[in-house]
């Protein structure tokens, strides 16, 4: 009986803290704004709110915080998928080159004059391109695994020896910043127009990793396990592979590479609740959106001009990853 | 139930023959030892039978159905496979371990319930490790992740388990536990198949067996099958087949002497 309350109760503070956390990072930052109003403004009673107050919250952080909740969401259930994939603890989605692959298609975008959409949708191909070329390259003689990531890893470097390239290539003055900025991460640039475009592969992907999250545990088992277990292998990890590159694709076209958040994140949930993918899945889930959304937040607001997020998800990752890993629990 | 393997061979490709001449055939309640040299094709043998491999010639059937023809998640509600405990990855907890067993009943879209749970606990109160079922994997022993993957085969209720040295890398005690739960199940008209390094065990629990070695098979009752005759040839080992009665018991052991070069 104890369990099953334990359950329930966990089940709602997972919904339920990503939504308080998102209300209260909207009133943070250089206006502060009390959640009553934030909730008043939201729910369009914001005729009773000061006008600046409301632009702000509706213009710059509402959809600067739905980007945040999506990607933290994302990356963290991809990291969670390609972790089981490999029945690897330490990959990412870096691991498939993947994030390399997006980040090569977006420079080349900006390199070549574009802005907002077409950005998005050239680091999205590109981020598919990389899985293909991986994939291809892995399979044949191998087969297993070891040789995905393997193949993985040189298509990695081989789109971030282009992206150098793009830089070198690119204009100094004006160019060059900006790739350099959005490759170290920034959620500052975004509008209604680009979610419309990002966020629902991003649905689409979790959507698709949550229905398999049972299923899931048949991941990281030997081949014959798997096979004997009755399910359709190449299915399973097609739509893993899938659901998690599309994730990664379109988080880093929107905002860059937010590094850390994928392997950080289900960790921190399967040290506490162990290696069930039932029950990491859902947790990575809200757990990394609210990761992201208060680091976003500490991003935007720590100092007068913005830091770059990358950076804060490894300085505020690391040490809490040091102390969750000294304080016990297992780490698979 | 009837399995039934008629004139296998199996060899990868482009290399020497692993096995040939394989016939034998398992009803309810039968228990087939698989011996054999190293490397001479025990584990191909039993993944062949569970269709996960293609053999070459002949045939493997279900109930006179080709094993490859039957669809998987059909195939595997009848069949169920216990892998070798080291070769498992052990994330889980004995409880999600038992309930993977039950992939191939359900649908992809479901979860384990409540349901699902009390048949675990059935699986694991059958074997005598209930008491196992909140603990990790990776912090029980290796005799009872054996039995837990045991578990995880019976909670689909096969008609036909296949074990792939399920006594290796174990203690003498739970070499016997082991053993002894392959009889208990057999008695209930499961069948197992299982790959073994001991001749005594088979000896001991089979009453079908098979010998694999270079191109030379012999398949048959355990007792016309495993003699020191066939023991020296397959493994190159001269030894005597020893027998121990007190009156009560009565065991059978194959006793190696001396390597023949």
């Amino acid at each position: 009986m104890a369990k099953k309350q334990i359950k329930v109760i966990r089940i709602v503070a997972l919904i339920l803290l990503p939504i308080l956390t998102a209300v209260i990072a909207l009133g943070i930052g250089r206006i502060a704004i009390s959640p009553k109003d934030i909730l008043l403004i939201i729910t369009g009673r914001g005729g009773l709110v000061e006008n600046m107050a409301r632009m702000t919250v509706m213009s710059f952080r509402l959809p600067r915080i739905i980007l945040a909740l999506f990607v933290g969401a994302g990356l963290s259930v991809a990291g969670c998928a390609f972790q089981g994939l490999f029945a690897n603890p330490l990959a990412t989605p870096d691991t498939l080159g993947v994030a390399s692959g997006a980040s090569f298609g977006a420079a080349v975008a900006i390199l070549l004059g574009f802005n907002a959409i077409p950005v998005q949708l050239s680091s999205f191909v590109f981020g598919i391109l990389a899985v293909i070329l991986t994939v291809l390259c892995g399979r044949g003689k191998g087969k297993g695994m070891t040789m995905i990531i393997l193949s993985g890893i040189m298509i990695g470097s081989l789109f971030s020896a282009l992206i150098s390239f793009v830089k070198y290539v690119a204009d100094a003055e004006s160019q060059l910043p900006a790739i350099t900025y959005w490759l170290m991460g920034s959620l500052a640039s975004t509008d209604y127009k680009s979610l419309m475009v990002g966020v629902p592969p991003i649905l689409v992907g979790i959507i698709i990793l949550f229905i398999l999250r049972w299923r899931m545990n048949l991941l990281p088992l030997t081949e014959d396990e798997i096979k004997s277990s009755g399910t359709n292998v190449l299915l399973l990890r097609t739509l893993t592979v899938v659901a998690a590159t599309m994730i990664t694709a379109a988080s880093v076209s929107m905002c860059g590479q937010v590094g850390w958040v994928g392997l950080l994140v289900p960790h921190m949930v399967r040290m506490r609740l162990g290696g069930n993918f039932k029950d990491v899945v859902p947790a990575s889930i809200s757990i990394g959106a609210v990761f992201l959304v208060v680091v976003d937040t500490i991003a935007r607001s720590l100092t007068a001009s913005e830091i770059p997020i990358s950076i804060l998800t490894a300085l505020v990752g690391a040490p809490f990853f040091i102390y969750l890993m000294r304080r016990g629990g297992s780490m698979r | 139930m009837k399995l039934e393997i008629r004139n296998a061979a199996f060899s990868y490709k482009n290399d020497r023959r692993i096995f040939e001449d394989v016939s034998f055939e398992v009803s309810a309640g039968d228990v087939v030892a698989i011996l054999g040299p190293n490397g001479a094709g025990k584990t191909t043998l039993l993944k062949c039978i569970l269709g996960i491999l293609k053999l070459e010639e002949g045939e493997a059937l279900l109930d006179d159905k080709d094993i490859r023809k039957i669809p998987e998640r059909e195939l595997f509600r009848r069949v169920s496979y216990v892998p070798q405990a080291k070769n498992t990855t052990a994330g889980y907890t004995v409880l999600d371990t038992v309930l993977i067993g039950l992939a191939a009943e359900l649908s992809v879209f479901r979860s384990p319930g409540e349901a699902e749970i009390e048949r675990a606990k059935v699986a694991l109160r059958e074997l005598g490790i209930e008491h196992l079922i909140d603990k990790h994997c990776n912090k029980i022993s290796g005799g009872e992740l054996q039995m837990v993957l045991i578990a995880r085969a019976l909670i689909s209720s096969p008609e036909v388990l296949i074990l792939d040295e399920p006594e290796s890398n174990l203690d003498f005690r739970n070499q016997l536990i082991v053993l002894d739960t392959l009889t208990k199940l057999s008695k209930r008209g499961i069948a197992c198949i299982f790959n073994t390094h001991y001749p005594s065990h088979a000896l001991q629990r089979a009453n079908k067996a098979i010998i694999l070695s270079d191109g030379h098979t012999v398949c048959g009752d355990v007792d016309s099958t495993i003699t020191a005759e066939a023991i020296e040839k397959a493994f190159n080992v001269k030894a005597i087949i020893n027998e121990y009665n007190d009156g009560e018991n009565s065991v059978k052991t194959v006793v190696p002497l001396s390597v023949i070069n």
